[in-house]
């Protein structure tokens, strides 16, 4: 009798919890109503979307939910928080469980390949056909795989040189944009220019973590030359003899005490800007929200922004990308139709994304976009120059690369090299050598 | 009244000694418990500062104005109201069942002879090896197919076989008196009336000393948390901290904030109970 | 029929007491560990089926320098805090011994706070005292002139390692110095009353008595310390993510990151098993150390 009293409690207690599981994996109030994500939204049934996504990125949708709201008023959208890592690992994890949550994710290019080949995100393809050709061309090849798209390319990162044009005239450099990108056309004249900066204004010329950086400014350096960790066939190219030089040329510009030792985009190296510690910032074109709000807020008018310098006066392309992002709908999601309606909304639409361009800082991969007046608006920060127009540039003469799907674990490797290079004075080329072999072991490429 | 390892007094001859080593010995002290409360000083200081004032040099040990609406941002924009609920109802949950489990385990084995009572009693104590790291992924495994994924009671679960909890019982068990249950057996009543009439009364000092260990061990739980909760209505205090970092720029204020939510109730649970606390963490291990 | 079920009561409560413990640990202790080394000879990812590759796992694992390296971590931030921390809880234990000191109870306290404060709150207070450029700790050095350069506690690999066991000796301090006073409060008094009877000086007496029993203490928390090293995860986990170079990854960080973030489960688990060897060899010199003198 009490035995049978016990196992009553367990029982209790196990469907107890398989009640609050099954509570918490899908909406409350929605459970059993699977199948009516597929009704056309005119009827009054209320959808919530659950859309996973990290903090400046929610603040550009933040800018088109009201216009949204009023178009859609029966789908509700629902944003979660998160670190940008922290929502890869997660949705990792989703998809090995399998789980209906969330609907839609926000990815960067540099993990999108790595999601697209998990095999956990939903087919697309025929609906971006309309948006195939508006969009920047080298982002369709990281959503790609076997010829199906996977996600929605949202806003590229052209990579151009922020600098301090008060301490430029300090040194005796040009200020004027035009002249400051004939004056350093090439790496060469960039390594010049931050010798006699450090000289006159005693200012280092970029911030960058000996032993903990994140590979922007050397990745940029590879990209516009079309030299990547992985070359077109996948194999791993990074102990090329080309890559060696573009990091001899940083680790140069290390040794010689030219760089602020900080990762990018921390406090410390945010504490360095607002200091006047470092006079470039060779990065994505979103930085020039962060430089005005965050870190440089009381310098209006000292930052202007040119191209970035060349590896030499003869390359062909001249632009990077660095980050930029696209949204995904979960292959498990209840609300396909919904998701999509989102998506297309908030990225396929000229309005939205110029809305998010001049308000956000995020510069469309949407290329119909350019032809906005928008473009062409000076910046009152930035001295009134119109930074858009070099953002354009920038971006069209970027070289079409893809960052492929084991970006993630290169670019973690690489951090290593560096501070092998620095801590234990390894010559960089067999640094690269053996960063290479990890690469090829781990991945399984040639 | 001698002092153990070495002689209060200093050595016969030398008198004048004595009066400063004491003073010399307590400022020692003094020093050893201010490096120990620093990092907790920096802790509550940059609760209530704003990101700019986080890394400063010169360091600002007080904040101009008390960013107070550090603890609003998280409680009313980032649900820290939740957060802080999960983490109460967790351990509390937690504490209350697994301190019914470990008294009548360890009941049963201080108190009743039955057959197979030693070799069980040695899986128990053989059960203390598994370490939880090494099972975290057939749990993992395990978990999908139960949906406990995202799920408090899929922390609560493993750690409830707590072999260290029946062991704590057993040896406080085993002081109590045969005659009372004799007396209450012949009176008639049932074994399980017997439990919970007469033993559970006395065993209030051992729950609450057990009780206190278990609640602030999971309270701070955190690996196996990390891997399993996932979204904001089912986090925990330590695993919400560190989802608030950021790849670009990590809130360290907000950070520090949820830390002293975190912190600041535990301190006064502890502060109440130090004394279960102290003699529950040393019952366990000196015997002395 | 009442004693009848009476005697049948008797012999049947106790198995239905320790039923609960059992059936747990059978779900979700020990089924997983048969589990577990069942996992390590596959290779899988947890979605897909599982591929079954004998002893690979365990090849490929004893030929990663990065397991090896984790060991080695392990045991540098051991020798870099336990035999300090031991020393230091010994010296405070006995000074807050003596009968004459005052403010007990806030001392002990105040030494025993960091213990149960959030790992991860602890974590991060010393992500903000540690950073390279702009920490507090090198900040205050600065500023009275100590160094000239900033430390890279961090950043650089021994000095990462320092932090971490220096992290880890501020929150076990004070825990130590609870068990080793504890011990020294154990001592009947009758003992040293009795030594002194017998004409031992108190030099001997203290040779005699305390530290035969602070041995057996020191002993016991090096025990506890060696476990909680190697299973060290929360705080390389915040403060470094294991890095630089991996100085400061460890067994579990290893594990964490291989199965949660690669989702190698073949792989984590052959290191889950290897962990749980090295765990029980520990428990097992504790018990020979334990057992042959009570």
């Amino acid at each position: 009798m009490r035995k049978k009293g016990w196992s009553l409690a367990v029982a209790a207690c196990m469907s107890a919890s398989l009640i609050v599981s099954a509570c918490s994996n899908s909406n409350p109030g929605e459970a059993g109503k699977s199948n009516e994500g597929s009704k056309p939204a005119a009827s009054s049934e209320k959808v919530k979307l659950v859309v996973w996504i990290w903090e400046s990125a929610k603040t550009g949708l933040d800018l088109n939910m009201d216009d949204f709201k009023k178009q859609y008023p029966n789908i509700d959208i629902e944003f979660q928080l998160m670190k940008s890592t922290d929502l890869y690992q997660k949705y990792l994890v989703s998809s090995n469980t399998g789980d209906a949550l969330p609907d839609i994710v926000a990815l960067e290019s540099t993990n999108l390949s790595q999601m697209v080949q998990i095999d956990s995100l939903l087919d697309i393809t025929s609906r971006v056909q309309p948006y195939k050709d508006k969009m920047n061309a080298y982002k369709w090849e990281d959503a790609t795989k076997d010829g199906k798209i996977y996600a929605m390319p949202w806003d590229s990162g052209p990579v151009v040189m922020f600098y301090r044009n008060d301490i430029f005239a300090k040194a005796g450099l040009p200020t004027d944009p035009q002249e400051v990108s004939q004056k350093i056309r090439t790496w060469e004249d960039y390594y010049e220019a931050a010798k006699l900066i450090k000289e006159k204004t005693g200012v280092l010329m970029y911030g960058d973590s000996k032993t903990n950086s994140s590979n922007r400014m050397f990745e940029s350096m590879m990209w516009q030359r079309g030299l990547w960790y992985f070359d077109k066939q996948g194999n791993v190219t990074v102990d090329s003899p080309e890559v060696k030089n573009v990091a001899d040329f940083l680790v140069k510009m290390q040794k010689e005490g030219l760089v602020y030792d900080a990762r990018a985009n921390t406090d410390p190296w945010g504490n360095a800007i607002k200091d006047g510690k470092i006079a470039t910032v060779v990065g994505g074109s979103w930085h020039d929200a962060i430089i005005e709000t965050q870190y440089s807020p009381n310098d209006k008018g000292k930052w202007s922004v040119a191209m970035m310098p060349k590896w030499s006066k003869d390359d062909k392309y001249t632009g990077a990308n660095q980050g930029g992002s696209n949204m995904a709908i979960n292959k498990n999601s209840k609300h396909p139709e919904e998701a999509w309606k989102f998506i297309e909304f908030m990225l396929g639409k000229e309005s939205s994304q110029v809305k998010m361009m001049t308000k956000a800082g995020l510069f469309p991969a949407l290329s119909t976009a350019y032809s906005d007046p928008a473009i062409n608006e000076p910046s009152a920060y930035f001295n009134g120059q119109p930074i858009r127009k070099v953002y354009a540039d920038s971006l069209k003469s970027t070289y079409p690369l893809a960052y492929g799907s084991d970006f993630p674990l290169a670019n973690k490797l690489m951090t290593d090299v560096w501070a092998q290079v620095f801590l234990n004075n390894a010559p960089t080329d067999k640094a690269l050598k053996s960063m290479a072999d990890d690469l090829r072991q781990k991945t399984k490429r040639k | 009244m001698a002092s153990t390892v070495h002689s209060s007094n200093a050595a016969p001859g030398t008198g004048r000694g004595a009066r400063w080593l004491p003073a010399a010995v307590f400022l020692g002290l003094v020093v050893v418990a201010f490096f120990m409360l620093v990092p907790l000083f920096w802790l509550l200081s940059s609760s209530l500062k704003q990101i700019s004032e986080i890394f400063t040099n010169p360091p600002i040990w007080i904040p101009r104005t008390l960013q107070w609406g550090n603890f609003a941002e998280l409680f009313v924009n980032r649900g820290f109201g939740t957060i802080a609920w999960n983490s109460l109802l967790l351990s509390s949950v937690f504490t209350a069942a697994a301190l019914l489990l470990c008294g009548l385990g360890g009941f049963a084995f201080a108190k009743y002879h039955f057959r197979g009572k030693n070799v069980l009693f040695m899986f128990v104590l053989a059960s203390l090896m598994i370490p939880h790291e090494a099972t975290m992924i057939p749990l993992f495994v395990i978990y999908k197919q139960l949906h406990l994924i995202d799920n408090i009671w899929g922390v609560i679960l493993p750690d409830l076989a707590n072999a260290f909890g029946i062991f704590f019982m057993r040896q406080y068990c085993a002081s109590l008196p045969d005659e009372m249950m004799e007396a209450a057996r012949i009176d008639g009543c049932s074994e399980f009336k017997l439990f919970r009439k007469i033993i559970l009364p006395n065993l209030k000092s051992a729950f609450a000393a057990l009780g206190i260990i278990l609640f602030v061990k999971q309270w701070n739980n955190f690996l196996w948390p990390v891997i399993i909760l996932r979204s904001k209505e089912n986090m925990t205090l330590a695993v919400a901290l560190k989802a608030l970092e950021d790849s670009n720029n990590t809130p360290y204020h907000l950070i520090m904030a949820g830390s002293v939510i975190s912190v600041v109730p535990l301190l006064i649970i502890v502060l109440v109970f130090q004394k279960q606390l102290i003699s529950g963490l040393t019952e366990g291990s000196v015997k002395g | 029929m009442r004693a009848s079920s009476w005697k049948w009561q008797l012999k049947f409560a106790p198995y239905l007491y320790i039923s609960p413990y059992f059936l747990l640990f059978l779900v979700f202790s020990l089924y997983p560990a048969f589990y577990s080394v069942y996992i390590s000879f596959t290779d899988w990812n947890g979605s897909k089926a599982k591929a079954f590759i004998g002893l690979e796992n365990y090849a490929a694992l004893f030929a990663d320098s990065r397991f090896w390296l984790s060991l080695w971590n392990s045991v540098v931030i051991f020798l870099l805090y336990v035999p300090l921390m031991l020393f230091l809880a010994l010296v405070l234990a006995s000074l807050l011994n003596a009968n004459w000191m005052v403010g007990k109870g806030f001392f002990r306290m105040a030494l025993f706070v960091p213990n149960f404060v959030s790992v991860v709150a602890v974590s991060f207070v010393f992500v903000l005292i540690f950073n390279t450029q702009d920490g507090l700790l090198n900040n205050v050095l600065r500023n009275i002139g100590w160094i000239g350069q900033p430390i890279p506690w961090l950043e650089s690999p021994w000095y990462a390692r320092i932090s971490v066991a220096l992290m880890v000796l501020y929150r076990w301090l004070g825990y130590n110095m609870l068990l080793m006073l504890t011990g020294l409060q154990s001592i009947p008094k009758d003992l040293y009353e009795a030594a002194y009877v017998d004409g031992a000086s108190k030099v001997k007496s203290f040779f005699l008595i305390t530290v035969p029993l602070v041995k057996r203490i020191a002993l016991f928390c090096t025990v506890l310390s060696t476990i909680g090293t190697f299973s060290l995860f929360t705080e390389p986990f915040i403060l470094t993510k294991g890095g630089p170079l991996s100085s400061t990854l460890t067994p579990v960080l290893m594990l964490y990151s291989e199965s949660f973030e690669g989702f190698h489960f073949g792989y984590g688990s052959a290191i889950a098993v290897c962990f749980f060897i090295l765990m029980m060899s520990i428990s097992f010199i504790q018990m020979r150390l334990f057992d042959d003198k009570h």
